[in-house]
């Protein structure tokens, strides 16, 4: 290989893995046919270009891969708070009381809105997507405004108002993109259908007449668990590190009410205060962060950064 | 369309070709005004594939250097006779605007 040669695959490391693997041999091809008998260096013109342009295509992957990813997270997510009050139906003794849960009303407004809102994810319906959001999460408050109770059905729902503003940033940042484009028809089937099941898993107990069920079953959670897994891996490699991330981050919103109830000791309290409230925004708010943080630094360090590559080749 | 983009595709709209081939024909096109460098005409080859517009025919192998011919799909043609018609009607109207200018003048 010549020194130009050499040269100019430094300067195409500027362009993301996928692109030099697929016309790198091309593009040098290409540059060392304008080269001239002798020539050491780049043309500058040339330089400047294959900069440009291979950090360009990186950001372009980057905003895509952003793009796709909350697609698919804002599917599962709207998904998972569409099936989470019907699931307390399956905690009912007989699958009668657990109809006539479902079918109260502020079980069908609390559900049927994140529906609508998944609905409209997958037919890539950005503002659409956005406003049902908007709209879900009104009537999950409004829900809660008019239960009976005391103030302590707002701190123990806490996560699921938390969850509220990640759904709707999701729906806003998918930008059109359908998941279907992502993952394939079949793979949002596999995710969907894993997500009813795993959130259901705790309906067959009262089916089979063991009356009120306890803990899941563990067979079916683990049986969605798989299906879910299977159809998000459709994603490719870059989609799938943001989707890791984004979905690690909603899920440490539900460790998080846990860990704030067990480490403040919320049951064993009488008075809500304002440090108790603090409190817990904080949980919702950190537990969060930290797991995506968390868990896209682990990814990308898997990954070495572009500068990285650029340099080193 | 950007230009760049517009060029590629007029060029693919002849023949298959590969990348060098490319170059040298929008530098005809263009009477030499336009001379796509390799970054700008890989980004845009990479995008018109993705979108659909152009695709790979063959792939040969030219002196150990890989050579792949793009040609035009049918979603390409139609995008390209889509924006040669936008083109040429907005230099219809500014050639009519023109010459009423000159009318008005003379």
């Amino acid at each position: 290989m010549s020194v130009l040669e050499a040269r100019y695959r430094r300067l195409i490391g500027f362009f993301p893995a996928a692109h030099r693997r697929e016309y790198g041999e091309e593009m040098v091809g290409v540059l060392m046919n304008e080269a001239r008998l002798g020539q050491r260096f780049p043309g500058w013109r040339d330089a400047l270009d294959l900069v440009r342009a291979g950090v360009t295509a990186r950001l372009d992957g980057r905003a895509r891969s952003g793009r796709d990813a909350s697609a698919v997270a804002a599917l599962v997510t709207a998904l998972v708070l569409a099936l989470l009050p019907i699931r307390w139906a399956a905690l009912e003794g007989s699958w009668q009381v657990g109809l006539l849960r479902v079918l109260s009303l502020d079980m069908m407004v609390r559900s049927g809105g994140w529906f609508l809102v998944a609905l409209a994810v997958v037919l890539g319906w950005r503002h659409v997507a956005a406003a049902l959001a908007v709209t879900a999460g009104a009537m999950e408050v409004a829900v809660l405004a008019y239960q009976s109770g005391t103030g302590w059905r707002w701190i123990g729902m806490g996560w699921v108002l938390a969850a509220i503003p990640f759904v709707l940033i999701l729906t806003w940042a998918a930008a059109g993109r359908r998941p279907s484009e992502v993952l394939g028809r079949r793979g949002v089937l596999l995710v969907a259908g894993g997500i009813v099941l795993g959130m259901l898993s705790v309906a067959p107990d009262y089916l089979r007449g063991r009356g009120i069920a306890g803990s899941p079953n563990w067979a079916v959670l683990a049986a969605g668990v798989v299906l879910m897994a299977a159809g998000l891996w459709r994603a490719g490699a870059a989609v799938r590190r943001v989707l890791t991330a984004l979905l690690a981050g909603f899920a440490a919103i539900a460790a998080a009410q846990v860990a704030f109830e067990q480490a403040l000791d919320v049951q064993q309290r009488f008075t809500i205060t304002p440090g108790l409230v603090v409190a817990e925004v904080a949980f919702l708010l950190g537990f969060p962060l930290l797991a995506a943080a968390l868990v896209a630094a682990v990814s990308r360090a898997s990954v070495p950064g572009w500068l990285g590559v650029a340099l080193r080749r | 369309m950007r230009e760049p983009t517009f060029l590629v595709l007029t060029a693919l709209a002849g023949e298959p070709q590969h990348g060098y081939a490319v170059i040298e024909d929008v530098a005809r096109i263009t009477d030499g005004r336009v001379r796509l460098r390799a970054g700008t005409l890989y980004a845009a080859l990479d995008r018109l594939r993705t979108e659909g517009l152009i695709e790979v025919e063959r792939e040969e192998v030219v002196q150990s250097r890989l050579r792949r011919y793009y040609r035009l799909t049918g979603l390409g043609e139609a995008r390209l006779t889509e924006e040669t018609r936008r083109l040429r009607t907005q230099a219809t109207i500014a050639e009519k605007r023109l010459r009423g200018l000159r009318g008005a003048t003379a």
